[in-house]
């Protein structure tokens, strides 16, 4: 059998397409900043000098690492309403369900950063008379990110891709409206291609971004 | 008056004593050198005396104050700015040179003056200028850490400490790290330094730079002094079989002087 290729009926739902990569879009930053920000906590707790502070650090991370991103959202979406009979959007449900997620991968980029740091730079601004906080920021921090950034990166893409498991909960991001458009067409094969297109040219783009963001945190990089 | 000061230092490490009693008081503009097999406590002094390492039992003194406040079991508290106000006018340079990597050069030295000192950029940018050329890399002002020699570093590193205006230098082990034709640059720097009338403490393990440089050089042995004198008295007349042993250990491969 030849399948004869025509992706020409998909100028008719270039609106609810759009429509589902913003959603996509959307959702993926607020998920990349709220991850990030809880891997951050997640990441200092680790760091504590308290015990119970950094077990309880490892339990999150074990915990969230160790059960799959479909697992959480249906968590979130069947299992706690239920439970308290307090029912969110299908948007905030996905951005805390994956936020959750992904922090637990942000808090280990973090922690592997700041364990690359050498102990010595702590040293090195003590003897100059900065704070500890001075230190962290000036001189701490900017090596973690730049130690981190290619991972950190690869995170935000990975989370573009998982964002695509809130189809399972019917919100309308771009896969959504992909199986919408595909079933109401019985076109799968266009459909798909041509969802896999634009996702693959939103993650370049997205690729792009980061190798200008870690060329701009690797302090202007010189040859040797 | 003394600089700064310690008396009856002591500083365990686990359940070993480093150090056991020490009393060392340096001058201004005195070059005191520390002579120690490793082990015996000559790092740990240094880092005691701008606190980087806070001594179990004894009190640290700076230009004749004594630093922290006492607590009801005999130890002292220090207090995080007692800490900071100490160690911007105790200079300190590393073995390992300890340069911001992210940083380049004269930012590296800018950081302490913007951050503690809040210079203006424009003036930490002008006394940073001023301190590289003193150590001789005013072209490398722009470059980073890493496209620098051994050498250059911890040049960087004591125009870094010295930008500080420190009422003391610290050196910890300042050659140790660097390659063998590398060292006398460094140890050129530091000599001028001294010549130039900068209180300093040293720990090194160049007797030659002991020799020719030092005021007063201190032998330390199992955590305690052992003994202390001129350069003349203590690395050519020694009076304890440590210090001979130590000298001799250090001397054995020597080439003939002609």
């Amino acid at each position: 059998m030849r399948h004869i290729w025509d992706f020409s009926f998909l100028v008719h739902y270039l609106v609810p397409l759009g429509r589902g990569l913003m959603n996509t879009i959307c959702l993926s930053g607020m998920v990349t900043v709220a991850g990030f920000t809880l891997g951050l906590l997640a990441a200092i707790a680790s760091m504590s000098p308290l015990r119970t502070v950094r077990m309880a650090s490892a339990a999150y991370v074990e915990l969230l690492r160790n059960v799959p991103a479909l697992v959480i959202l249906f968590l979130f979406f069947y299992v706690i309403p239920v439970l308290t009979g307090f029912q969110n959007d299908r948007f905030l449900t996905a951005c805390v369900a994956f936020s959750l997620y992904t922090s637990a991968y942000f808090c280990e980029i973090l922690r592997g950063g700041f364990l690359a740091v050498d102990p010595g730079q702590w040293e090195g601004g003590q003897a100059l008379g900065l704070s500890r906080a001075g230190i962290f920021c000036w001189i701490i921090a900017p090596q973690i990110i730049r130690a981190a950034m290619p991972s950190l990166a690869n995170e935000a893409i990975e989370i573009v891709k998982i964002s695509t498991v809130a189809s399972t909960i019917a919100f309308p991001e771009f896969l959504y409206q992909t199986k919408i458009v595909s079933d109401i067409e019985y076109r799968p094969i266009e459909t798909y291609t041509a969802s896999a297109v634009v996702m693959t040219v939103l993650i370049l783009a997205l690729t792009w971004v980061s190798r200008i963001a870690a060329r701009h945190f690797a302090g202007h990089r010189r040859k040797k | 008056m003394s600089v700064i000061a310690v008396r009856n230092i002591h500083k365990r490490f686990g359940n070993q004593d480093v150090l056991k009693g020490i009393d060392l008081s340096v001058a201004k503009g005195e070059t005191v050198v520390l002579l120690g097999s490793s082990g015996s406590g000559k790092s740990t002094i240094l880092r005691t005396l701008n606190l980087l390492d806070l001594p179990d039992e004894g009190d640290v003194f700076l230009h004749g104050n004594k630093l922290g406040q006492a607590r009801p079991d005999g130890t002292r508290r220090y207090r995080g700015g007692e800490l900071r106000n100490l160690r911007r006018r105790v200079g300190m340079v590393f073995q390992h040179f300890n340069l911001f990597p992210h940083l380049t050069v004269e930012e590296n030295i800018m950081i302490g003056l913007r951050r503690v000192l809040n210079y203006s950029i424009t003036q930490a940018r002008e006394k940073a200028r001023h301190h590289l050329d003193h150590v001789g890399l005013a072209e490398k002002a722009l470059a980073f850490p890493d496209t620098l020699s051994g050498g250059q570093r911890q040049r960087v590193a004591i125009a870094r400490a010295l930008a500080m205006d420190p009422d003391v230098m610290l050196f910890d082990e300042a050659t140790s790290a660097l390659d063998p034709e590398r060292v006398s640059e460094v140890l050129r720097t530091m000599r001028q330094l001294s010549q130039e009338g900068t209180t300093m403490v040293v720990v090194t393990h160049e007797l030659g730079f002991a020799y020719n440089v030092a005021d007063r050089v201190v032998f330390l042995h199992g955590g305690r002094i052992l003994e202390q004198g001129t350069p003349t008295e203590i690395l050519l007349h020694p009076t304890h079989a440590p210090t001979r042993e130590f000298l001799h250990a250090h001397t054995e491969f020597r080439l003939p002087s002609a």
